[in-house]
């Protein structure tokens, strides 16, 4: 049976309290916490022709199709 | 004065389903130390394991109305365990394929162990997956062979082999270690 104590003894048990850990993942709920990446220039060129091109487009719809996005 | 006998981890979960806060943290801290003793056996990774013990209860409180009374809850939070052990181990093998350099490695340094617990992690790292696991269930979980049964769903008497040859490899690979044996 020492082996088996030997084994029980070189496999500690967590050395802190893991309560708070859950305890606070638990308040938090099941929230997701949605983190957007930074805005770059990409990004904001990108948006900026987007939201451009449905300003001045008289028919968005029609010229999405006729581009074959849609 | 009559010793009052402490309440079945059954009867703590039913009492936390009906609005006891409190009986939640008393079931945690009860499985805090074999549950983080088992995982750290099969993952390897103390901080890893000490990640699946949190995770283990958070899974067990958000799927507590699966839970029916009567049955045993030590398999169903060993089985939880088990799940996310198997997700991470397999992740981990997946990273491991792709080429993204060096790795911060932040396990414990093999350095960092005594030598104890050195031999004792490399002697269960020769068992073969299954009696691993079993062994671990037995000696670091405290589960009896019919709950190992249930979390591994292997029959008894499979159960029974794998401890039978998994205990015996490990008693002869620490033999030095335990000379009085």
């Amino acid at each position: 049976m020492r082996t088996l104590g030997l084994i029980r003894t070189a496999t500690p048990p967590p050395a802190r309290d893991l309560w708070p850990r859950l305890r606070a993942r638990l308040r938090d709920g099941d929230r997701v916490h949605l983190r957007l990446p930074a805005l770059g220039w990409r990004e904001a060129t990108a948006m900026a022709v987007a939201l451009g091109t449905l300003a001045v487009v008289p028919n968005p719809v029609r010229f999405l199709i006729a581009c074959g996005l849609l | 004065m009559p010793v009052v006998p402490e309440p079945s981890d059954e009867a703590l979960f039913a009492a936390y389903r009906a609005g006891d806060a409190p009986a939640f943290e008393i079931l945690f801290h009860r499985y805090q130390p074999s549950l983080g003793r088992h995982l750290t056996r099969m993952l390897g990774d103390p901080a890893a394991a000490e990640d699946l013990v949190v995770e283990t209860f958070l899974r067990l409180h958000r799927h507590r109305d699966r839970w029916r009374e009567g049955t045993p809850l030590r398999p169903w939070i060993f089985a939880i365990a088990r799940n996310l052990a198997r997700n991470r181990l397999r992740t981990e093998r997946l990273w491991g394929w792709l080429p993204l350099g060096q790795a911060e490695d932040l396990r414990e340094a093999p350095a960092a162990y005594d030598e104890v617990r050195r031999r004792v992690a490399a002697a269960f790292a020769e068992l073969p997956a299954a009696q691993r696991e079993a062994c671990s269930l037995r000696l670091l979980g405290g589960l009896t062979l019919e709950e190992i049964a249930r979390v591994t769903g292997a029959p008894a008497g499979t159960v029974k082999s794998r401890l039978f040859y998994g205990l015996r490899r490990l008693r002869a690979l620490l033999a030095d270690l335990s000379p009085d044996e």
